[in-house]
């Protein structure tokens, strides 16, 4: 293991962490599959937190608000 | 007109009865009789409200069960939270180890990820259409 991998690893395992955690509570909070999001949040980033924020929160960026 | 909406059961009653007793005009006559009745059935319905006990929710058994319900919401999250902590230690040790060890498996389980993203879109999208 080079000192290259080492730092790749040990900088994206809190981004994970991070992204899983956040997913893991909010999906709680709406009781909306929090195991699910949490563990996918665990393996890759960023895809489960935008298809969370697609899928669950509605995120619609490219939609103007009304008014 | 009174309000119809009222909480209070007995002058909702009241409030029928003494609509439906009230004379019209070609009644003039009974009216003293009517108001007669109008008043016995107001004393026997305040007789009854002297009667039926009053539940009265007292403020602090139902702030200690507030207390209580969050203190057990608390305890659910911390037990949650701490299994998701462990749960997520083991994955993230695993795929430390598969990154170093194995990097074929570690692809395959970012292409795995990554192929999920449709299939939960279209999945949560069909069940909501369903669920309408």
């Amino acid at each position: 293991m080079t000192r290259e991998e080492l730092y790749v690893v040990l900088a994206v395992i809190p981004v994970l962490l991070a992204q899983s955690l956040y997913l893991f509570l909010d999906a709680r909070k709406r009781e909306h599959y929090p195991w699910l999001w949490g563990l996918w949040g665990l393996i890759q980033a960023p895809v489960p937190l935008l298809v969370y924020l697609l899928v669950v929160r509605k995120v619609r960026p490219w939609r103007r608000k009304p008014g | 007109m009174t309000d119809r909406r009222s909480t209070d059961p007995h002058r909702e009653i009241r409030d029928i009865a003494e609509e439906e007793v009230r004379p019209e005009p070609a009644d003039a006559g009974d009216a003293a009789e009517e108001a007669e009745t109008v008043r016995l059935l107001r004393g026997a319905l305040d007789r009854l409200d002297t009667l039926a006990p009053v539940f009265e929710p007292e403020l602090h058994r139902l702030e200690a069960r507030l207390e209580e319900h969050a203190a057990f919401l608390r305890r659910r999250l911390i037990r949650d939270l701490a299994l998701f902590l462990t749960v997520a230690s083991i994955v993230l040790s695993g795929l430390a180890a598969v990154i170093l060890k194995v990097p074929a498996v570690f692809l395959l389980l970012q292409a795995a990820a990554l192929a999920a993203a449709p299939v939960f879109i279209i999945g949560f999208y069909r069940k909501k259409v369903n669920s309408r």
